[in-house]
């Protein structure tokens, strides 16, 4: 029954062999990893091969779900006797080498009999990773607190638990040349707008790169323009926002060993939107929704505005404010735009070095920087003590945007912004206002404008994007992304007004 | 010789490309109301005195007027615009050099534009910065607007408006100020100088023209002429708001020595956190000029491409180029001011006279046309 | 896209190269206050005062005098530029101060320069002074407790927004000069005890100062020409009529007048032109106003009496609008702006308002209703 070993090149017609054969070419293909573990064990006639990567798999489950079962019987195996009794479901036939070995490096255990026409893996992967933990990126007061992991099962679970529905598809797609991972696109089948998804489906399945260390760097493999300085998809590692997407008809994207959730398609507006707007009331959350869009304009206008009136405008500060503004000035050896550089610069530099030490030290880094380096700035000459208010309410603006990524945006434009107002005044800081919004207009996430609701203009959007309305009023999802079906939910609450006291 | 080889005065225009007649409201009102308005007032109030607002709303129902010739020349044919209607009617090389005509009209109102708004910089703002320098900094923008194509010209156009919008509310205190006095007696201008008055409102009505470019990208075509009759009217609106305030809170003799009586009038505007509103509206105003230009650049590289078929983004940096040379070099008060005031008399006949001049043309020839198309069917 | 690189490169350099010239604040002496005289030895010299914020960490005070002299309001600037270390900037001139010398010569000449100048605000107040502006400016400056600079500005302001002044902001003033038919007021300050206050309004015909009012004789010209939201006025009524209601036991002063006080005074008045050849006026003037200050007790429960002192009141307002009137008109200047009246009627130029105002008549028909008398009865 033994075939010529020089057949054994080609995987077809690899099977069936003998157990040394099988060994040594396993060994071969694993490069004699110290990991790798062959068990042979006889059982009644029949002579099989166990085998395994040790780190990889449940010893526990190997035990008691393999061998155990595997080695209490008296009789002879075959493979088909193999799959019907092993109290594990996940078996897969395998004739091919390089199967078997892409299934061993993701945790699965071999189970070989000499001479069957194949071998059979069982996936028993453990995998190291944390518990699902709170955020701290994207921390909310209301609402789930939990957050995505690096596990790929964890987070898939969290958002099937969240979303359990047959509706939602959740598609595997492959991505990387020489480390494989894998990239789950999910959206609701009947919502999600079908361009989207294969624009979506498209762009991961056209990505040819050796290996992709985390979604963040995905994202920007696929997304429109690379040049802007804007981020084009919503990357979240909360799973309630990442689900509140997909039931609105966003698609989104898991990928394995990624902490972070793309979503797409989205506009400027959504990365200040924060599910605990959601979870306010209509009105509080409009007010915090509208406070957000405040804060936008604070921090990115605010200490140009304050360089350009000092530096050219003098007539547009206040009588009162200006004999303040000047005397602070006055022990100031700069001009106000190197003045303002160098504040916003001790900002960021606090900022980083907050994020980079550990939390303990960076608080106080923060403290020290804050207060102590502000008030010597201030007692040297360095800056005037106003902008020292500034540049802090901007900083502190930047930090209210509940995505962390456009909060790096706003505070990178504020630069360029400063520059402009230092060498034309408010004209300079107003082409760098239109400059942004003729980019913005030309930018687009998904193929869909980037500043949707607001141009194209659709005023059924202006909900639930500007501001929250109450939800008897708002029934209805984004029109901007065409979704397949509309309504929310079927206004029910009766308009008819009740006279008083009737 | 040319009636041989037909000229296809339709243009094909891909879906993507095609925009809402909702948004032509607000391009035909963005356009009109450009630099113009700032100083027409005055312009208005020379001729016509007290009654000034009279010619504004006689000007604002011939522009109406006009949009509705323009709108039936238009839905003479299929899908095309005035660079396909001139070659269908005059034939290829005459519809061409006056496309061309087109072409040079709209640089220099670009330049115009572009020179009235770094004067009134220079003036409010920045006595003694570089016109170049400004200059550059517009047409930069320029250059980047118009390489989106029409949908950014579009978006701009859209969001500025709103963007500008607010100015209005300030006009609340010069309002409080006004004179009513300054209107009596009524009806003192004659009828001639009326009608004068009118016609010196028609720089500020100047980008009417961009009707007979954009209407093949309209999408719903049934809603523009609506689109287009609102936006004119809401231009004659704010004219003759700014025009009553200006009558009302000048004198005569104090409303003819300014040159941007609109400006001045911001000038009484004060806050406690503001301490001048005017700098604020010179600044602000930039959002009310760029779409203005970004327009004008638009149709001229458009117009480029169409008639001598010039890649459109080498004709956008030739035109940046030239324009910037242009702003650049004209400095002197008096010069700028005669300049303008002669691209507003180009203006009136280009925009305002030639529509209806082509008017019986156009009838007469696409008559005839549909005829033995009918026949043919 | 490297062309876009290009293209910012340069753009970065052009900016580096042609930035507008800055100057911030502080290098900049912030003139706040002007005062203007003729230079007593060369009549064609303008001796200017400035009063200006400077700032220096060490100074004290943020403020600054200095003065010059120079044929023009402009080159006095300059001069003035060379006795300070701060380069003097009108944006946020406050007050502009008219000594006699030159009031009394006219101002336009300065004003038209002032409102040519786009920096300068037109919410500035002008005031005449009844000894030289400098004088006064080096007073305040020796003297004020508070901050000098906005001294003078704050003593106009307070009072105007108490409508115990007329606003005389440089755009007040020019409005009422171009205007035909009516001329402008000023406060007129001078120093007591060696601080300024308003004691007078300097009444001017076009733009020379040829008398002088009390400031109480100032309310009458808003109440004829404006509207009062909050006035106050002190009238003496002469006691006899009253001595039926009053109480003599409580007060036994022997005075001949009674004195009240009439706060929170609400007007609205109403001027037509009855006829044009006599050029005869009727003016309707209706007054709701609190009582707030008695000099007597008065029984004021019944509303009889309460009549008669409305009538009272009434008849001696009047009788001070008269008086006032035959002061214009003596004086021929029309500050309440009866010519404007007429001449939305019939147009007329200002020489012949000139001729016509002192023959003109005023009938005045004016109501006082009192509202409440304090809170007890």
């Amino acid at each position: 029954m033994k075939r010529s070993k020089e057949r054994k090149s080609k995987a077809k017609e690899m099977f069936p062999l003998s157990i040394a054969d099988l060994k040594k070419q396993l060994s071969d293909a694993m490069h004699d990893n110290p990991d790798f573990q062959l068990q042979e064990f006889q059982v009644g006639a029949s002579k099989i091969l166990v085998f395994y990567i040790t780190v990889m798999i449940n010893k526990n489950q190997l035990n008691s779900s393999i061998l155990s079962p595997l080695l209490s019987k008296k009789n002879d195996w075959t493979l088909a006797e193999i799959r019907n009794k092993l109290p594990l479901g996940n078996a897969a036939l395998q004739t091919d080498l390089k199967a078997i070995m892409d299934d061993l490096i993701s945790g699965a255990v071999g189970i070989y009999v000499e001479n069957e026409e194949g071998l059979l893996t069982y996936l028993i992967p453990q995998q190291e990773h944390r518990k699902v933990q709170k955020s701290d990126k994207e921390s909310t007061v209301l609402g789930p607190q939990d957050a995505f992991t690096e596990s790929l099962d964890t987070n898939l679970n969290q958002v099937r638990w969240r979303l359990n529905s047959n509706d939602l598809v959740s598609e595997k797609i492959i991505v990387g040349e020489r480390v494989k991972t894998e990239i789950r696109l999910m959206y609701l089948k009947s919502l999600a707008n079908e361009t989207d998804v294969q624009t979506m489906r498209q762009r991961l399945q056209n990505l040819v790169m050796d290996e992709i260390e985390d979604a963040t760097p995905l994202t920007y493999f696929i997304e429109d323009s690379s040049m802007s300085i804007f981020p084009q998809f919503y990357q979240t590692e909360l799973p309630s926002r990442f689900t509140y997407s997909i039931t609105k008809g966003k698609v989104g994207v898991l990928v394995d060993k990624s902490p972070t959730g793309i979503i797409a398609p989205t506009t400027l507006f959504s990365f200040f939107e924060s599910t605990e707007d959601v979870f306010m009331r209509w009105n509080v959350g409009s007010f915090i929704r509208i406070l957000r869009f405040v804060a936008l304009i604070i921090s990115a206008l605010l200490t140009p505005a304050y360089v350009a009136a000092v530096t050219f405008h003098y007539e547009i500060i206040p009588t009162p404010l200006l004999t303040s503004l000047g005397s602070s000035r006055a022990a100031v050896p700069f001009p106000p735009v190197i003045e303002a550089m160098f504040l916003e610069l001790l900002i960021e530099l606090l900022r980083e070095a907050g994020a980079r030490l550990p939390t303990k030290v960076g608080q106080t880094i923060g403290i020290v920087g804050g207060i102590v380096i502000g008030q010597a700035a201030v007692a040297a000459g360095l800056t005037s003590n106003i902008l020292i208010i500034v540049v802090a309410i901007s900083a502190l603006a930047s930090f209210t945007a509940p995505s962390y990524l456009i909060g790096s945006t706003i505070r990178v434009i504020r630069f360029p912004m400063i520059l402009l107002s230092g060498f034309l005044g408010l004209i300079g800081v107003m082409a760098g206002i239109c400059f942004l919004v003729i980019h913005l207009l030309k930018v687009t996430s998904l193929g869909r404008p980037y500043l949707l609701p607001a141009y194209p203009f659709n005023y059924k959007d202006f909900d639930n994007t500007f501001y929250r309305l109450p939800n008897f009023i708002s029934n209805l999802r984004s029109v901007s992304f065409r979704p397949k079906d509309m309504i929310r939910y079927k206004q029910k609450r009766t308009k008819k007004m009740k006279d008083i006291d009737e | 010789m040319n009636r041989g080889i037909s000229v296809n005065p339709n243009v094909v225009v891909k879906p993507n490309l095609r925009i809402k007649a909702f948004y032509l409201f607000f391009i035909i009102t963005s356009l009109q109301t450009g630099s113009g308005i700032m100083g027409v007032p005055r312009y208005i109030f020379m001729e016509a005195k007290q009654d000034a607002w009279i010619s504004v709303l006689i000007a604002g129902g011939l522009i109406h007027l006009v949009v509705a010739v323009m709108l039936v020349i238009l839905n003479k044919y299929e899908n095309a615009d005035i660079l396909g209607i001139q070659m269908d009617i005059f034939g290829k090389w005459i519809g061409k050099l006056l496309g061309t005509g087109y072409i040079i009209y709209f640089f220099f109102v670009l330049v115009s534009v572009l020179v009235d708004y770094i004067q009134v910089i220079q003036i409010f703002v920045f006595p003694r910065v570089s016109p170049w320098l400004l200059s550059l900094m517009l047409i930069l923008l320029i250059i980047y607007a118009v390489s989106g194509g029409l949908r950014v010209a579009v978006g701009v156009t859209f969001l500025f408006f709103f963007f500008s919008l607010w100015l209005l509310i300030f006009l609340y205190k010069p309002i409080s100020l006004m004179d009513f006095e300054h209107f009596q007696p009524v009806l003192q201008a004659s009828p001639a100088e009326l009608l004068r008055g009118a016609r010196k409102t028609v720089y500020s009505y100047i980008g009417l023209e961009i009707l007979f470019f954009i209407y093949p990208f309209i999408d719903n075509k049934r809603k523009a002429k609506q689109s287009a009759h609102l936006g004119v009217l809401l231009t004659t609106f704010l004219i003759l708001l700014v025009t009553v305030i200006c009558i009302g809170y000048f004198s005569g003799r104090e409303l003819v020595e300014q040159i941007w009586p609109v400006l001045v009038l911001f000038k009484i505007v004060e806050y406690a956190i503001i301490g001048r509103f005017d700098v604020l509206v010179v600044t602000e105003w930039m959002m009310v000029i760029l779409p203005n230009i970004i327009f004008l650049t638009w149709m001229i590289t458009y117009s480029m491409k169409r008639l001598y078929k010039v890649p459109q983004r080498k004709a956008l940096y030739a035109v940046g180029a030239t324009a910037f040379v242009g702003a650049g070099l004209v400095k002197n008060e008096v010069v700028i001011l005669n300049y303008i005031d002669r691209v507003a008399t180009a203006g009136f006949w280009i925009a305002f006279v030639y529509p209806m001049l082509l008017f019986p043309i156009v009838l007469i020839k696409r008559r005839k046309y549909t005829k033995q198309k009918d026949g043919k069917d | 896209m490297p062309k876009l690189h290009y293209a910012s490169l340069c753009f970065i350099f052009i900016l580096l190269a042609g930035c507008a010239p800055a100057y911030p604040i502080e290098k900049l002496g912030v003139i706040n206050t002007i005062g203007v005289d003729i230079n007593q030895e060369n009549e064609e010299m303008l001796d200017s005062t400035y009063v200006f914020f400077q700032f220096d960490p060490n100074a004290n005070s943020p403020n600054e005098l200095v003065s010059s002299t120079a044929k023009t309001i402009k080159g006095a600037r300059e001069r003035a530029n060379l006795k300070s270390n701060f380069r003097l900037v009108p944006g946020k001139l406050r007050v502009q101060l008219f000594g006699p010398s030159i009031a009394e010569q006219g101002i336009f000449s300065i004003l038209d320069t002032l409102s040519r100048d786009a920096k300068i605000t037109d919410t500035m107040y002008l005031a005449a002074a009844d000894s030289s502006a400098g004088d006064i400016l080096s007073q305040v400056f020796q003297n004020s407790t508070t901050n000098v600079g906005t001294h003078l500005y704050q003593l106009i302001d307070t009072n105007v927004e108490q409508e115990i002044l007329i606003r005389t902001t440089l755009r007040d003033f020019m409005h009422k000069y171009f205007d035909v038919g009516s001329d402008p007021v000023l406060p007129l300050l001078s120093v007591k005890d060696q601080m300024p206050s308003i004691t007078k309004m300097a009444l001017f015909q076009d733009d020379r100062q040829v008398g002088e009012i009390s400031t109480e004789e100032g309310f009458f010209i808003k109440l004829l020409s404006g509207k009062y939201q909050t006035g106050r006025i002190e009238v003496d009524l002469p006691i006899e009529k009253f001595e039926s209601v009053r109480e003599t036991e409580t007060d036994n002063r022997k005075e001949e007048s009674l004195f009240l006080a009439l706060s929170e005074l609400r007007s609205r008045n109403k001027i037509k032109l009855v006829s044009k050849e006599e050029v005869k006026f009727k003016s309707e003037v209706k007054i709701e106003a609190r009582l707030v200050e008695l000099s007597e007790q008065l029984t004021l429960d019944d509303e009889k009496t309460l009549h008669k002192l409305e009538d009272e009141i009434a008849k001696n307002l009047k009788q001070q609008i008269n008086n006032l009137m035959a002061k214009f008109k003596e004086l021929n200047v029309d500050p309440i702006g009866f010519g404007e009246i007429y001449n939305t009627k019939h147009p007329i130029t200002k020489k012949e308002w000139r001729a016509k105002f002192p023959e003109m008549k005023l009938d005045i028909d004016l109501k006082v209703k009192i509202l409440r008398h304090g809170i007890i009865e």
